[in-house]
């Protein structure tokens, strides 16, 4: 019995005790109460058991504390008894912008109407070195950031670049920054990371450092007063070696990366009103600046246009003013000028050209003179206000139906004459007359070439003729003197010949005389059997005695003389 | 052989490419004398005089657009230069002078830059002259005749001769001739269809109908030179002035270039 109420006792204990483990609230921590300025500590908002926690909290830091990081978020979830148990958490890496005590006021959230609240607590914050890694209290760090800026006090308006130096005696494998989106007082023109930044080395307190300029930010200031340019933290990643624990450590891949959060100290920065009198014409230009108009056409019809083009060259804060009205004649009309800018940040503001395109386009005929084109800026070097002032060329613009003489520019001739441009000496003599209605086609002159032309091409025609009748011929003469050939050919064949030559002889003898008569081997049967024996005998003529080739030769002759019918 | 048949085929061309001077009467000569005194008065009527007899060179309308131009008669002086330069397309005097003239014209057109080819094709249509270019066409026709008959013949006599060099002269004088003919005859059609005039009025007013009530255009000064379109009864011609501007205007105020 006392066994079993103990049970129920211990089960109304548990059952009781499961609101609290599963009860819905907000905590806000900090990962340190006690740290130094330049220390970067992490605030941490837990929401148990709550769904639809916030992903970003808005929360007043009263000008105590600026957000350098985050938010980054987390959620845990666990089974307690069948039941799930969630808790999700904001974070945010904050500086101390004081020194002294800082409140962390309670914050509320009112989530899905139910109301939770965190509970105040408060951080000291104390003056301490400027690097985390530094190796004693006294002494420089081995790493730090130093913001280093132009000058103390900007005019209103004026654009100016701040450097990052970081002064390092480590080896550093790479360095990372948030990038800076606005700060009040100035327009943030760049924030830049220098990837590859030039170095150079100093002795400080006995210590040498490697000093490099990481990043640069431009700002352009709106506002007059003193402004804080506040710290900034940059994320620097150092190589350094480790010492052997024991055997088992590689001995050659004995270093590890570490990184390190650095910050810029926060420095004060004056703003200064620029000073008064600076006429119509100034439109907020603050630097050094050269001026160039052109007039593309100053002699035009009505209705057509002209464009004026000014173009503004040299330094300061080119992106931030516009160029000031000007004021053209009544009976021109004007379109809002084009602009076309062609600059970039280099060192300290920015630098290149500026070029306004005003199209007029006149409505009446006459002479239009357009204002001087008037330009004022706040000269940096000088400190005063400039002017630049650059007359346009008259405009003329001319009737539609009005053509464009020049009629000013027009020269006499005695002008011409005046300016040695007269006009040549009259011909001594003429080389060639010709009738008045000379057509060159039908001058005779002209027409001989074509004739020598034809008498070549007849000569030429005449020349293929002759040849070609040449050529018909020679068969004929080649058919008549046959005989007369192959007798002479006959003749020279003799038996002091060598067997072979003579053998070789009768046969070109009977073969010249039928192809001079364009004869086969059928036109006699003699012919026949003449060549079968000279076949025969071809290869081995000694087998043939001279008076068997002596027969064979008359027997060819005789055969020639038969067909020839001598 | 072969150099004696080149010296007999092209003496005649040697021949004709020497111009013949027949020589002009004393009346130019005494022209020219006036015109060295200053007395452009008596020097231009002298040249008209000439020109009226029915025979012309180019150096008499030259000449005559000088005369005119010391007497302060810009127009005239444009429009007998402009027919000194159909007869002499490319000579420099005249160009000369018809730049020099032209500075001083009221109208005036820029017109815009052309493609390098048409406007060296506009140029050389302005300056061919054409009896050379005919006589050039007929001695490149000659030569192409000439080549293949020595190349037949040397085969006919010697039994061989190379073909290829042959050939090759043949393609490009026949390109050669086929390219110049066809330019030719577009500038000697250009020529014969179109006829020019000259201002030689102080202004002169162009009107959209050929009718002094008409809308009136625009107006031309002393010296532009018109393209010439239709006539009516000579007494009003349709011109058109850089193309782009076309109406009617009085004959009284042109002087024709082409006759």
């Amino acid at each position: 019995m006392v066994k079993h109420r103990c049970f129920v006792k211990t089960v109304i204990f548990f059952l009781l005790l499961t609101p609290l483990l599963w009860s819905q609230h907000v905590t806000l921590t900090a990962s340190k109460t006690q740290f130094s300025q330049n220390e970067e500590i992490r605030l941490t908002f837990t929401f148990e058991n709550i769904k639809n926690a916030p992903r970003n909290i808005n929360f007043d830091l009263h000008d105590d504390l600026q957000i350098v990081g985050g938010p980054y978020s987390s959620s845990n979830y666990s089974w307690v008894n069948g039941k799930m148990n969630s808790s999700s958490s904001l974070s945010y890496e904050v500086l101390a912008k004081r020194t002294g005590r800082i409140r962390i006021p309670g914050y509320e959230f009112d989530i899905k109407g139910e109301i939770f609240r965190t509970e105040p607590f408060t951080l000291q914050v104390g003056k301490s070195g400027i690097s985390e890694t530094s190796d004693s209290a006294t002494a420089l760090p081995s790493s730090f950031i130093k913001l280093q800026l132009p000058k103390d006090s900007m005019y209103q308006g004026e654009t100016f670049t701040l450097s990052y130096y970081l002064y390092t005696s480590e080896r550093v494998v790479n360095y990372t920054s948030a990038p800076l989106q606005s700060m009040e007082g100035f327009i943030v023109d760049r924030f830049k990371m220098h990837d590859l930044p030039a170095s150079s080395k100093q002795i400080l307190g006995g210590k040498e450092y490697i000093i490099a300029e990481i990043a640069s930010l431009t700002l352009t200031a709106t506002q007059t007063g003193e402004f804080i340019i506040p710290a900034k933290a940059f994320r620097i990643s150092l190589k350094r070696q480790e010492r052997f624990k024991s055997i088992f450590d590689d001995p050659f891949f004995g270093s590890s990366t570490n990184d390190v959060n650095l910050y810029s100290a926060p420095d004060t920065i004056t703003v200064f009103p620029l000073p008064g009198g600076a006429g119509p014409h100034f439109t907020g230009a603050i630097g050094d600046f050269a001026m160039h108009i052109s007039l593309d056409s100053s002699l035009i019809r009505e209705n057509q246009a002209s464009t004026l083009r000014i173009d503004l060259i040299g330094h300061g804060n080119m992106p931030h003013f516009t160029f000031p009205e000007q004021a053209f004649p009544a009976n021109i009309e004007v379109f809002e000028p084009r602009v076309k800018n062609s600059y970039q940040l280099q060192d300290q503001d920015y630098r290149g050209q500026r070029t306004w395109e005003y199209v007029l386009i006149p409505s009446r005929a006459g002479h239009y003179r357009p204002e001087d084109v008037r330009f004022t800026y706040f000269s940096l070097r000088n400190k005063e206000y400039r002017t630049i002032s650059m007359p346009v060329k008259e405009i003329r613009v001319l009737a539609h139906n009005e053509l464009e003489g020049d009629y000013n520019s027009a020269l006499t001739p005695e002008e011409v004459r005046l300016l040695a441009k007269d006009i040549r000496f009259i011909q001594m003599d003429e080389e060639r007359c010709v009738s008045l209605s000379y057509n060159p086609v039908r001058d005779p002159r002209n027409r001989i070439p074509y004739v020598f032309v034809l008498i070549f091409l007849l000569a030429f025609v005449l020349m293929e003729h002759m040849f070609s009748l040449r050529e018909r011929n020679m068969q004929r003469i080649r058919k008549k003197n046959a005989l007369k050939n192959a007798m002479q050919h006959f003749r020279k064949v003799t038996v002091e010949s060598r067997a072979d030559l003579l053998l070789y002889g009768i046969e070109q003898g009977i073969l010249n005389y039928m192809n001079d008569k364009q004869l086969s081997q059928n036109a006699h049967p003699g012919i026949a059997d003449v060549m079968k024996t000279i076949e025969t005998y071809k290869y081995a003529p000694g087998l043939l005695s001279r008076n068997q080739l002596e027969v064979l030769k008359d027997k060819v002759i005789a055969i020639i003389e038969e067909m020839e019918g001598v | 052989m072969i150099k004696r048949i080149l010296i007999i085929a092209l003496l005649p061309l040697l021949i004709l490419a020497k111009s013949d001077n027949p020589g002009r009467d004393p009346l130019f000569k005494q022209a020219v004398s006036a015109y060295a005194a200053e007395d452009y008065q008596s020097a231009l009527a002298q040249f008209r005089d000439l020109a009226e007899s029915g025979t012309v060179s180019w150096e008499l309308y030259y000449n005559i657009g000088n005369s005119y131009y010391r007497l302060g008669e810009t127009g005239p002086a444009i429009q007998y230069w402009e027919k000194a330069a159909l007869l002499a397309p490319a000579h420099p005097d005249i160009r000369y002078n018809l730049n020099i003239v032209r500075e001083q014209l009221i109208d005036k057109v820029v017109l815009p830059e052309m493609f390098p080819l048409f406007r060296w094709y506009g140029e050389m249509q302005k300056r061919l002259p054409l009896d050379r270019m005919i006589r050039l066409i007929a001695y490149l026709l000659a030569i192409l005749v000439m080549v293949p008959a020595l190349y037949r013949l040397k085969r006919h006599l010697r039994g061989h001769a190379n073909r290829k060099p042959v050939m090759a002269i043949v393609i490009a004088l026949s390109l050669m001739i086929l390219l110049l003919t066809i330019v030719t005859a577009d500038v000697l059609l250009e020529r014969r269809n179109a006829k020019h005039a000259v201002i030689l009025a102080e202004s002169a007013d162009i009107f959209s109908e050929p009718d002094r009530n008409a809308t009136l255009l625009f107006t031309l000064h002393e010296g532009s030179k018109v393209r010439i379109g239709k006539e009516i009864e000579d007494k009003w011609a349709k011109i058109s002035y850089f193309d782009d501007k076309i109406g009617w205007i009085s004959t009284k105020y042109l002087g024709k270039i082409e006759e």
